[in-house]
């Protein structure tokens, strides 16, 4: 500042002093009350500090997860199912698009497994194979009019018997029962599978008979079913997984039919007591076997 | 194959009695106060003490548990649901006397689908009335005429609750 700047009201030497020493400062004063009211209207007004975060915000983040990834995930994990639940309600074919690449790679890595497997068990058919097995197998394809490929095929798909249950039919009481892993009935909560699946068959059955009279045969959930066979005094339930082959339902039927016939009297009398059915435990236990090796 | 004599047991009474708390009572040992009202059915297992005959033959029941979806009228469904059935625990609440009544069209529907088969029939609710009230009287000249063996049971203060059950299973075995 020089002397030309000095206004000329200040006539006072002491006022002249005093806006010679501190006009500087008070500018600078002004210029920081300035500041602190801009800053002050950044934090505390919702627009401007959004404003202000907004081009570090992704650079914040940035380094919060660089550091603490764990303490991130934790903290954003319930945010982040919730987002995409609205994400995928509100723009599913963007999501579907997202997804695509990974979803794609994914069944396509589950297919190529399955069919790993599938082939492995073809060659396997093919390697067991006596070669008057295979003549019989092309007699029996050209007799069905199918390729002796198809009926390999679908000797090779999948498919293994988990439970077998015999059932008294009036009661629901279990008689007899055999599973792959060799587990008593107590252990497996046979008995009161055997009692549930009675009342599910009984009211079904009741439901409807108006509509179709008859008994239920098949139950399905997830990759299980349940096929059941109903005789005058017991049916019998097989647990299985997979694609069955062609005589499974006749295979099922004839084990019963034996079984019930054999044991008759016993079956018609039965009262809770299994003592006297033991032996039925034996081909419920062999046809899981012949199942399993066939 | 365990040789273990199974019976199957079916729980009936009106809604709202008490079934299923006396079934929990007996194989878990719980009580629950909050009401929910059992869909269909629902079958659990409980192995009884060995029990001592009038011959003074030792067995030993497991009993399967069908507690049965409560209504104010015998449905086909239900009837269908007592079929085979060794036994039943008639249940009412000693709260409501048209739970009683009920229990008495219960019991016809019971044995003309499992006749000459036992069963007991349990008062519930035994902690919410008084000891004279005129709801046991009903109970016990019921038990009466059908001849029955009356429990006052109380689920929420597990009294008497083995003791249904347990007659049950010597009328069962003396049958």
């Amino acid at each position: 500042m020089n002397n030309r700047d000095i206004p000329n009201s200040f006539d006072d030497p002491f006022k002249q002093l005093k806006h010679l020493l501190l006009t500087e400062d008070q500018n600078r004063i002004q210029q920081l009350e300035a500041e602190i009211q801009r800053l002050h209207e950044q934090l505390n007004e919702k627009d401007h500090l959004i404003e202000t975060l907004q081009p570090v915000i992704a650079e914040l983040l940035e380094n919060k997860i660089r550091n603490s990834k764990a303490e991130m995930a934790e903290s954003l994990a319930p945010v982040m199912s919730e987002a995409i639940k609205v994400q995928i309600r509100d723009a599913k074919e963007d999501m579907v698009d997202a997804m695509y690449p990974i979803v794609g790679r994914m069944v396509s890595k589950a297919v190529t497994e399955a069919m790993k497997k599938f082939a492995a068990n073809i060659n396997q058919q093919l390697n067991k194979t006596f070669n008057f097995s295979r003549w019989f197998r092309s007699l029996i394809a050209r007799f069905k009019g199918v390729s002796q490929a198809e009926l390999i095929m679908r000797d090779a798909l999948p498919f293994e018997i988990q439970r077998v249950f015999l059932i008294a039919k009036n009661s629901g009481l279990l008689v007899s029962y055999a599973n792959r892993e060799g587990l008593s009935p107590e252990n497996d909560d046979a008995h009161i599978i055997g009692g549930m699946l009675t009342a599910i068959k009984s009211f079904v059955e009741t439901s409807f008979s108006n509509d179709d009279p008859g008994e239920l045969r098949e139950i399905e959930h997830s990759k299980s079913t349940i096929r059941i066979d109903s005789a005058i005094y017991s049916y019998l339930a097989v647990v299985y997984n997979g694609i069955p082959p062609e005589d499974f339902s006749k295979s099922v039927r004839e084990l019963h039919e034996n079984i019930h016939g054999r044991f008759y009297r016993k079956l018609r009398d039965h009262d809770g007591d299994n003592s006297h059915l033991k032996e039925i435990e034996q081909p419920l236990k062999s046809y899981l076997e012949v199942t399993q090796n066939s | 194959m365990n040789s273990m004599n199974q019976k199957k047991i079916c729980i009936l009474g009106m809604f709202g009695v008490g079934k299923t708390s006396l079934v929990e009572r007996f194989v878990y040992n719980k009580f629950d106060d909050e009401y929910k009202s059992t869909i269909g059915i629902k079958v659990c297992q409980k192995l009884l003490s060995p029990i001592e005959t009038d011959q003074h033959k030792i067995v030993q029941f497991n009993f399967l548990l069908w507690d049965i979806e409560g209504a104010e009228v015998i449905t086909p469904q239900i009837q269908n649901y007592m079929i085979g059935a060794h036994g039943a625990l008639i249940v009412s609440d000693l709260t409501r006397p048209d739970s009683i009544s009920v229990a008495n069209n219960i019991v016809e529907a019971y044995q003309q689908t499992a006749p000459g088969t036992p069963f007991v029939l349990a008062g519930n609710k035994f902690d919410l009335i008084a000891a004279e009230s005129e709801n046991i009287q009903q109970l016990e000249e019921l038990g009466e005429t059908l001849k029955a063996p009356v429990l006052l049971t109380s689920a929420k203060e597990n009294n008497n609750v083995e003791a249904a059950f347990e007659k049950l299973g010597l009328l069962i075995a003396s049958s």
